[in-house]
């Protein structure tokens, strides 16, 4: 009964994939940084959780729907994006580990900033539609995650038009593929790369928000959520978005078919198991391209 | 040459007569201890993170396992001294599992090595959610096992300045600084690679049996937590990777400000350490040897352990 194949095709699946959009809009930020600056941003957690914690406040403080307030919730992010490139981020990219302590302390300070502001109880928003589901065929979808799945991925392609079309985007890419080539082309590096930053803690932010709606939240949850995007991450290699929407849904079906078969406490394990089998299999990422070696 | 030695040993006299100047007391005790083992893990992690180059994010699952090891072979009635040196070769045995990783390059080892240590840690939770009691052992207390604590510590110690003064150290520098030419030029960068990765476990293992026989409680929770990484790493970048000295300056100055910040304001002392992490690293980047002895004072490279 359980087996059924319209519990394992059908239900599961469905949440998997929903999940996994998810998943793909929080790995994006930080994909974002980690090709354009070289900096693998530990702190991505708590930008997530940022939003989620900014989302909450600003709907319950001005008694609006929670979509419009991540709506509201992405320029406080792009604040305090630039403040934090500002005074910690900027000048550091130069060597690899400076800028991984360096976010790590700011995973610190976010974390504790956090903790003493709204205390470690958990929360969660309630939407009008929180407990709503619509029923297609055998499967029952709740509209909640739907939603926020729609918006994932709807966000996820305004950020590929923006990424193929504008020449930000493209000037964007040029530097994750050739940093040296494209500042001797004219592309102002630390511009773009203060923008990319941005960008990313935005993209974090909105994450958040939808997040919140999904699960219940604290200040130390951050670094799950940064564990997930290493994952997506190492699935899709850096800086192509419909890689990063396939590694985000392949996480989410993994996790969601682990924890079914193997019990929920081993929900992490297939995740992580899946990394390294597939780092060791394909060590530029599953959707990577080969890169020339340099010497 | 004959100036270090003396300090050298005056350091490690001083660590050893720790318990007896403290007189008994518990508290000075504890927190000699934690520096102990804080200081071996940083100068373990130095091997593969600083002279190797290779960012090992999954440091803690040595500990860890070094740690569970001894709960296990002391539960199951084995002396604690055996029960440490089989976390030593059970975390030895981990740094060869973890061997396939180390083809990965830069920032691929690091989340490969990072994920590896969290599904080590999620596994063991899944199977003891509540951690292990260990029974402490006759005649061998809190201040015994400091002992072995600063004998590890030592023993470290001596194995980075072997490595500072040998072959090995100039095949890891060269295979950090390029490893295609280190390969080009006979350093075989597999080999040498797990060399130190196993190194750095068996350091890691003994302490982690040390630490959990202090604790007399194993919770996974706690010694697979990634602090075990993070804080030997910190230790290690804001001294001066490479080096003997770095490390344990590093350490001197990171358990000196935390415990400084807990003991003054308890409340923000995580987030002040954080501004003071990100403000050392933000004016010294290549750590504290780097930017002040070298460049500031104008000490030969040479002359740095």
């Amino acid at each position: 009964m359980l087996l059924a194949p319209e519990i394992l095709f059908g239900q599961l699946l469905v949440g998997a994939i929903l999940l996994g959009g998810i998943y793909s809009l929080v790995t994006m930020g930080l994909a974002l940084i980690f090709g354009v600056m070289r900096i693998l941003n530990i702190a991505h957690g708590e930008f997530v959780i940022f939003g989620a914690y900014t989302t909450y406040w600003i709907s319950s403080l001005l008694r609006l729907d929670p979509l419009l307030a991540i709506l509201l919730t992405i320029p406080v992010s792009a604040i305090l994006g630039f403040a934090v490139n500002t005074f910690l981020i900027r000048g550091l990219s130069k060597s690899f580990d400076a800028p991984i302590v360096s976010s790590f302390g700011l995973l610190l300070i976010m974390q504790a900033s956090m903790l003493i502001a709204w205390t470690g109880d958990p929360r969660s928003i309630v939407t009008p539609f929180t407990a709503e589901s619509v029923i297609v065929g055998p499967v029952v979808v709740p509209i909640i995650r739907l939603l926020a799945f729609t918006v994932s991925i709807i966000a996820l392609i305004l950020l590929h038009i923006i990424l193929t079309r504008t020449y930000t985007g493209r000037a964007i890419r040029a530097i994750s593929q050739d940093y040296e080539s494209a500042a001797t082309l004219g592309i102002p590096v630390q511009r773009m790369q203060t923008f990319t930053f941005i960008l990313s803690t935005c993209l974090a932010g909105a994450s958040g928000g939808l997040i919140a709606m999904l699960f219940s939240f604290q200040p130390t949850f951050g670094p799950e959520f940064l564990l997930k995007s290493f994952v997506v991450l190492a699935l899709s290699g850096v800086g192509n978005i419909p890689a990063v929407i396939a590694g985000g849904l392949i996480l989410g079906i993994g996790e969601s078919y682990g924890s079914f078969f193997l019990g929920s406490g081993l929900r992490n394990v297939v995740a992580y198991a899946m990394l390294i089998l597939l780092l060791l299999a394909r060590p530029t990422g599953l959707f990577g391209r080969r890169r020339v070696r340099e010497v | 040459m004959r100036a270090r030695i003396i300090l050298a040993t005056a350091s490690a006299l001083l660590l050893l007569a720790i318990p007896t100047l403290a007189a008994g007391n518990n508290f000075i005790i504890t927190l000699a201890f934690l520096f102990t083992i804080y200081t071996t893990l940083a100068l373990a992690w130095n091997i593969v993170g600083g002279f190797a180059g290779q960012l090992n994010l999954g440091h803690a699952a040595f500990f860890g396992v070094g740690a569970y090891t001894l709960a296990l072979s002391t539960g199951a009635g084995a002396h604690p001294y055996l029960g440490v040196a089989a976390g030593g070769v059970s975390a030895v045995g981990l740094a060869l599992l973890m061997s396939p990783l180390i083809r990965l390059r830069g920032d691929y080892f690091a989340i490969g090595t990072l994920s590896l240590a969290e599904a080590i840690k999620v596994a063991v939770l899944n199977i003891h959610a509540y951690g292990i009691r260990v029974t402490p052992y006759e005649g061998l207390g809190r201040v015994e096992n400091y002992y072995l604590a600063v004998v590890l510590l030592i023993a470290v110690s001596l194995t980075t300045y072997m490595i500072l003064r040998s072959r090995l150290k100039l095949a890891l520098v060269s295979i950090r600084e390029n490893e295609i030419l280190a390969n080009a030029s006979g350093v075989n960068p597999l080999k040498y690679k797990i060399l130190a990765l196993a190194l750095s476990g068996v350091f890691t293992g003994l302490a982690g049996g040390i630490y959990g026989y202090n604790l007399l409680y194993v919770p996974a929770e706690h010694v697979y937590s990634i602090e075990w990484t993070i804080i030997p790493l910190f230790m290690v970048l804001i001294g001066g990777r490479g080096t003997l000295t770095g490390p344990l300056i590093g350490s001197i100055i990171y358990l000196g400000v935390y415990y400084l910040l807990q003991f003054t304001i308890t409340e923000i002392s995580l987030l002040t350490f954080g501004l003071v992490v990100v403000l050392i690293i933000k004016f010294m980047p290549q750590g504290l040897i780097e930017t002040l002895f070298i460049r500031t004072l104008g000490v030969k490279r040479s002359n740095i352990l």
